[in-house]
């Protein structure tokens, strides 16, 4: 050291250059791109690894397992990196390593011990040698449900489905082994659906216990159940349930090569399946029925319908399906028929109701109050004159209020909608007729017209004709009746241009050549009468009542 | 599926329904005051033998037709009578059914403007009414059936709220009830043209029938009756509510009929304005149906292979035409002139046709024979 700097206190980048903070600064980005680049080799060197093993795997597969158990441990990781949810433990299978692997939070580790890990690590001497997969498989599990697999694709699946992958050193299959068990809504009742009388049970979000649900109602043979892997990445599990000899010949054909033909990322909710199911994308009208009744959907597989089951969603779809089918509740089934066909009526009346009251009300006042009786014309013309606004905007405006309100009935939680409910009914109702925006006619009117939304057993459907409230309401703004009955018309016309699955969507309503099936449409025949499945969906069996002794 | 291919034909009776539900329009609100002219109190009368009269018309041409099946008239016309004649006789079936249109237009319109809305532009009544029966017929024959059996619950509404004048009722005002005026009931009966305009559409609509048991001609025939009771009885309650001489002098009689109705009581007023309403469903029905015929015929004859592309080209001549006939010489000129080419049509080519068929198959029989 030299000798004028001995006793003196000086600063360290004095004493030594090397050490000041410019170059610790330069040498420590120096460092983190020598690690960008080496993280950069590593990705570039993982590529290569990949394509080489995926040259040497077979067609679709991204690489081959091999009789290393190291190997495949490696492989397996790598496919799996950054999920640290997966889980491995090692253990030994008389001589050989084992290494078993699973996702925790989707597998039973308590049946896992007990149907591997207690069967292989206690039955076999440690100099012993294992024999081949499927002894393991026969001989030493005994869970309920093993399947050797050798496609990693398969291996991978399995594995984010909730089964367990055995690993044997010295084998290059694997033991997919079913050890599913995830945290699950329980069986309850049907929120959206409830009737008074009837089964209260309704589907959760398990594919499984969703099926069970309608096998648990039928005991016959022909109903199938066909499951298919829908969602490149999502694999979703969607099944297709139908009655073999009473659907309709081709149906299941066509349904199956659609949903085969879904290509899609992933599925999430029933809807996404849906919207690939029908063809007219833009049409208001629901063209499946979603149902989370078990009840309905057996009823409507005997039928001759189809019905689709998505895993992680409550509701099921069915189709191909008619305008009577959204009209009709399981309540009708559990009244007395001439009850049900008189509530069905009202129905009908209800949907009229919701689309065109608001309308009637603008044109009536607009343009032909003469068609009122004199008293009652001129109170509404009192009222009116209260109100600074032309009727369209009037009704707008109330429309609006009224759709705010849904909206956030349907997003609060069910404490708070009630409270929303009466500040929006009460509070806001009275004031906007206080102060004039509106009259209290008006007000009746579109409450009628939202009520009757309401008594739609169809959610969506109730929802189109919502939709179809506001066209209405400018056609009787503009050509009052004359409008108003030509948009009916033309609403008459689509929904009879309407098809699903080649049948009409307004079903046999007035279809003359379908009059056997009047029976159960408009009015409820007594059970009795019902003796022929509908013609409508062509089934290949029609009877119903009186076939087989 | 199976099920699909049914929803193209239609059944026997369904064909009776749908080419009789097209003849009742609001034509006839008008019409009545020019047949009133020459039968008076007897238009009752007069509408019955008009019934037999065009059913005897239509019988020709469903045995026409008969003759051909799974054929229409565009079709097998340039083979009986040639290129040429074909071409001319197939014009002028387009334009018995295009001016039916055009009258049915008219007539909605005028009575929707009068009644309805006096200060609205005619033109706009048209182009709102034309556009929504353009929407129907550019749908497959399948939809329209639907449309056309949905929409033909108009008629018994109709039928109840015209029934209303009853309430008026004069049984003098038939009176005398033998008539002595022959010669005014059977001009009358020519100018029932109106009254029963559109089964003219029979001549394409016969192949998308599908042949069973019962023959087209009993379908259809009762179908004409039914209508035809509809006319008489409506004859006899107009006549004897509001009498001959009234019926004359104004132009839209049953309206007219109506206004003088009144329910006390009850919460229905204006009711010349609900018959209206279901006036308009039912002539939209014979309109979209002679529209569709139109495109199908035209599609037929020129061996297209979509109806669709033909409802668009007649829509500007339509819509002008309608809109030119906006006041009443010119609506009664264009009247006269659509009943003589509807009758032409009916009763000189039709039979003329049929005659060519039956001694075109005689000879054919003959040369068999030989």
């Amino acid at each position: 050291m030299d000798k004028s700097l001995r006793f003196r206190l000086n600063k360290l980048s004095t004493v030594q250059p090397s050490s000041s903070i410019t170059t610790t600064l330069q040498k420590l980005a120096e460092l983190e791109k020598q690690v960008q680049k080496s993280k950069e080799v590593e990705s570039a060197i993982n590529v290569v690894v990949k394509d080489l093993r995926k040259a040497t795997a077979p067609e679709g597969q991204p690489f081959i397992f091999t009789n290393n158990i190291e190997m495949n441990e490696q492989l397996v990781r790598g496919a799996l990196a950054y999920c640290d949810d997966v889980k491995y433990r090692s253990f030994r299978v008389g001589k050989a390593k084992a290494l078993l692997v699973y996702v925790s939070g989707l597998t039973d580790t308590s049946k896992l011990e007990r149907t591997v890990l207690e069967c292989l690590t206690g039955r076999l001497e440690n100099s012993k040698p294992v024999g081949d997969i499927n002894e393991i498989a026969n001989l030493l599990l005994t869970a309920a449900n093993v399947t050797v697999v050798i496609k990693p694709t398969e291996a991978i699946t399995d594995l984010l489905k909730g089964h367990s992958l055995l690993l044997i050193d010295g084998i290059s299959e694997m033991l997919s082994i079913d050890a599913v068990k995830y945290e699950k809504r329980q069986i309850s009742k049907a929120e959206n659906e409830d009737v008074a009388k009837g089964p209260h049970d309704s589907f959760n979000e398990t594919l499984s216990d969703n099926i069970a649900l309608v096998r648990r109602r039928t005991k016959d043979p022909s109903l199938k159940v066909e499951i298919f892997e829908i969602g490149s990445r999502t694999q979703t599990s969607v099944a297709l349930l139908y009655v073999d000899d009473i659907v309709k010949v081709g149906l299941v054909d066509e349904v199956r090569n659609q949903l085969l033909a879904i290509c899609i990322d992933k599925v999430i909710l029933s809807a996404n399946i849906e919207e690939f199911l029908i063809d007219r994308i833009w049409n208001p009208f629901p063209q499946v029925l979603a149902t989370e009744r078990p009840d309905k959907i057996v009823a409507g597989l005997y039928e001759g319908r189809i019905s689709i089951f998505v895993d992680n969603s409550p509701t099921a779809m069915m189709l191909p399906i008619t305008l009577q089918d959204l009209m009709q509740s399981v309540d009708d089934y559990t009244q007395r028929p001439a009850v049900a066909s008189l509530i069905r009526c009202m129905r009908y009346l209800s949907a009229l109701i919701a689309v065109f009251l608001p309308a009637l009300y603008v044109c009536i006042v607009s343009y032909h109050p003469g068609m009122l009786p004199s008293g009652l014309a001129f109170s509404i013309a009192e009222l009116r004159a209260r109100t600074p606004f032309p009727a369209l905007l009037e009704a707008f405006l109330m429309e609006g209020l009224l759709e705010i309100f849904q909206e956030a009935i349907v997003r609060l939680p069910q404490k708070l909608a009630a409270a929303a409910g009466v500040v929006g009914g009460l509070v806001i109702g009275t004031t906007v007729v206080e102060a004039a925006l509106v009259n209290a006619l008006l007000v009746v009117v579109i409450a009628l017209a939202g009520l009757s939304v309401f008594s739609m057993p169809s959610y969506t459907f109730g929802m189109a004709l919502r939709f179809f409230r506001i066209p209405a309401l400018i056609a009787a703004s503009v050509l009052g009746l004359y409008g108003v009955v030509i948009t009916s018309i033309v609403m008459i016309v689509f929904l009879c241009s309407l098809r699903t699955y080649s049948e009409s969507y307004l079903g046999d309503l007035f279809d003359i050549t379908l009059i056997e099936d009047w029976k159960d449409g408009l009015m409820r025949f007594p059970a009795k009468f019902l003796t022929s499945r509908p013609k409508r969906l062509g089934p290949k069996d029609r009877t119903r009542i009186g076939g087989e002794e | 599926m199976e099920n699909l291919e049914r929803k193209g034909k239609m059944s026997p009776w369904q064909l009776g329904i749908i080419s009789t539900s097209g003849l009742l329009t609001a034509r006839l609100l008008s019409a009545t005051t020019n047949v009133v002219i020459y039968s008076e109190q007897f238009l009752w009368l007069s509408s019955a033998l008009a019934g037999v009269f065009f059913y005897s018309a239509a019988y020709l041409m469903i045995r026409l037709a008969e003759q051909f099946p799974e054929e229409t008239i565009g079709e097998y016309i340039p083979r009986l009578v040639g290129k040429k004649f074909g071409t001319i006789i197939f014009l002028v079936f387009i334009t018995v059914l295009l001016v039916n249109i055009i009258n049915c237009t008219i007539a909605l319109t005028t009575l929707s403007s009068i009644f309805l809305f006096d200060r609205t532009p005619h033109e706009f009544l048209v182009i709102v009414l034309l556009l929504a029966v353009v929407y129907c017929a550019m749908q497959n024959w399948g939809t329209i059936l639907r449309v056309i059996q949905i929409l033909i619950f108009a008629l018994p509404m109709l039928y109840i709220f015209y029934s209303l004048i009853w309430l008026n009722f004069e049984p003098l005002n038939l009176l005398p009830l033998w008539p002595d005026n022959f010669i005014g009931i059977l001009q009358g009966v020519a100018y029932h043209t109106d009254y029963y305009a559109g089964y003219e559409s029979l001549l394409v609509l016969l192949p998308l029938a599908n042949r069973g048991e019962i023959s087209f001609a009993r379908t259809v025939g009762w179908g004409f009756l039914v209508i035809t009771l509809i006319y008489v009885f409506g004859g006899i309650v107009l006549i004897g509510s509001i009498t001959a001489k009234t019926v004359e002098l104004i132009h839209e009689p049953v309206i007219y009929g109506m206004k003088s109705v009144e329910l006390p009581g009850t919460f229905i007023e204006r009711l010349e304005n609900y018959m209206i309403i279901f006036f308009i469903p039912v002539t939209y029905i014979s309109m979209a149906l002679s529209y569709f015929v139109v495109a199908e015929g035209c599609r037929k004859y020129l061996k297209y292979n979509d109806h669709r592309i033909f409802i668009p080209v007649f829509l500007p001549l339509i819509f002008l035409v309608s809109s030119f006939v906006d006041t009443p010489q010119r609506q009664a000129v264009f009247q006269h002139f659509s009943m003589f080419i509807a009758l032409f049509f009916s009763f000189v080519i039709i039979p003329i046709l049929l005659f060519l068929v039956w001694r075109k198959k005689g000879s054919d029989q003959q040369c068999e024979v030989e």
